[in-house]
């Protein structure tokens, strides 16, 4: 099995087929975008839409989207479900673990903002509030579809980045919002 | 046994033990004083075999007048009036496994200072749920071995789901 290369327009192949040509930028992200990680990872109910993604209708897989057990091999984390002021520094703690780059999805109302829950004593009205976010996911709970499409975004966020400019980190990570309490 | 005859028979030993006016969804509903609560349920455990406590829970009913309009004016018409009471009205419910007999006990407590003797010890699953209602309404059980909050972090101040809790805004607001 090959890589079908006519489907891939920034690679360009020479005539023999034995040596193609691409920038160093467009082999990272193709790679990146095309096997993000996320972490095992679910606080409410938005995490069984997760699940319902990752399962035999939706078919997470099919994008390259595998969820893992570990921080140290993940590069997406789905912060699915309300983030309470009790689970704030594990998470934290588990977004210090996964390696650089690193991208988060802020699914569901509460993950967004606080939700229903804007004005309660125990919960984290936002989940960019700990940590930075890179894609922000509205719905209560969003559907599997949606989950997909938020990934898609986060594909065409990463495509765009550049090696040079970044040193990998993508534009919100590089521009101070790492600041981490 | 019935639950009636464990009522004479708790009756006959614990003065001021008396049916509550507010029935427990259909559960006799018993009225305990606050020093009485730990004998009762030690003779319910050792004579009756109600071996399980289903929940402890607690009630704020607090005499300042704001709060309790707002209080009595969403509370069904069957429970008792709050107006002046100042007091935390604590709820247990136990069962008996073997026979299928459910009661709740109620007590109140003065509001100032809230203290009153742990079951732990006659109900094991008392731990966790005396720690909750510490936690949540800041009534101190004596003879609790690890009397320390259990859902809000430890750098919660105040105890929420009091009626005049006022939340101050932490590191994550």
């Amino acid at each position: 099995m090959g890589i079908v290369l006519d489907n891939l327009p920034k690679i360009e192949a020479l005539p023999g087929g034995s040596i193609a040509l691409a920038t160093s930028d467009f082999l990272i992200n193709w790679s990146r975008n095309s096997s993000m990680w996320p972490l095992t990872f679910g606080l409410a109910c938005c995490a069984i839409e997760m699940m319902a993604a990752y399962a035999s209708r939706f078919d997470f897989e099919r994008m390259g989207v595998f969820p893992r057990p570990t921080p140290r091999q993940a590069d997406v984390m789905f912060v699915a479900g309300t983030v309470a002021k009790k689970m704030a520094d594990p998470i934290i703690r588990i977004y210090k673990q996964m390696p650089e780059p690193k991208f988060v999805i802020a699914m569901g109302g509460c993950a967004n903002c606080g939700g229903p829950f804007y004005d309660s004593y125990a919960v984290v009205k936002g989940v960019d509030k700990i940590i930075p976010v890179d894609v922000y996911l509205p719905g209560c709970p969003p559907r599997p579809e949606a989950l997909m499409y938020a990934v898609i975004k986060l594909q065409e966020k990463i495509r765009k980045m550049k090696v040079k400019n970044y040193h990998g980190a993508t534009a919100l990570q590089e521009t101070g919002a790492r600041k981490l309490s | 046994m019935p639950a009636e005859e464990i009522f004479l028979n708790l009756q006959a030993s614990f003065a001021g033990l008396v049916k509550s006016e507010a029935q427990v969804k259909g559960y006799p509903t018993w009225t305990v004083p606050a020093q009485a609560l730990r004998p009762v349920c030690d003779r319910l455990r050792t004579k009756f075999s109600f071996d399980y406590l289903d929940m402890v829970t607690a009630v704020d009913w607090p005499a300042s007048a704001g709060a309790v309009t707002q209080v009595a004016a969403s509370a069904p018409a069957a429970a008792p009036t709050a107006a002046g009471r100042d007091v935390f009205e604590l709820v247990y419910l136990i069962s008996a496994l073997s026979s299928g007999i459910r009661v709740c006990l109620r007590c109140e407590i003065p509001r100032k200072e809230p203290s009153i003797h742990s079951l732990y010890g006659i109900y094991m699953a008392a731990d966790w749920q005396e720690r909750e209602v510490y936690d949540l309404f800041g009534i101190n059980f004596e003879g609790h071995p690890n009397l320390k909050r259990v859902l809000t972090p430890e750098t919660q101040q105040g105890h929420p789901l009091r009626k005049d809790y006022v939340h101050v805004p932490d590191s994550y607001d």
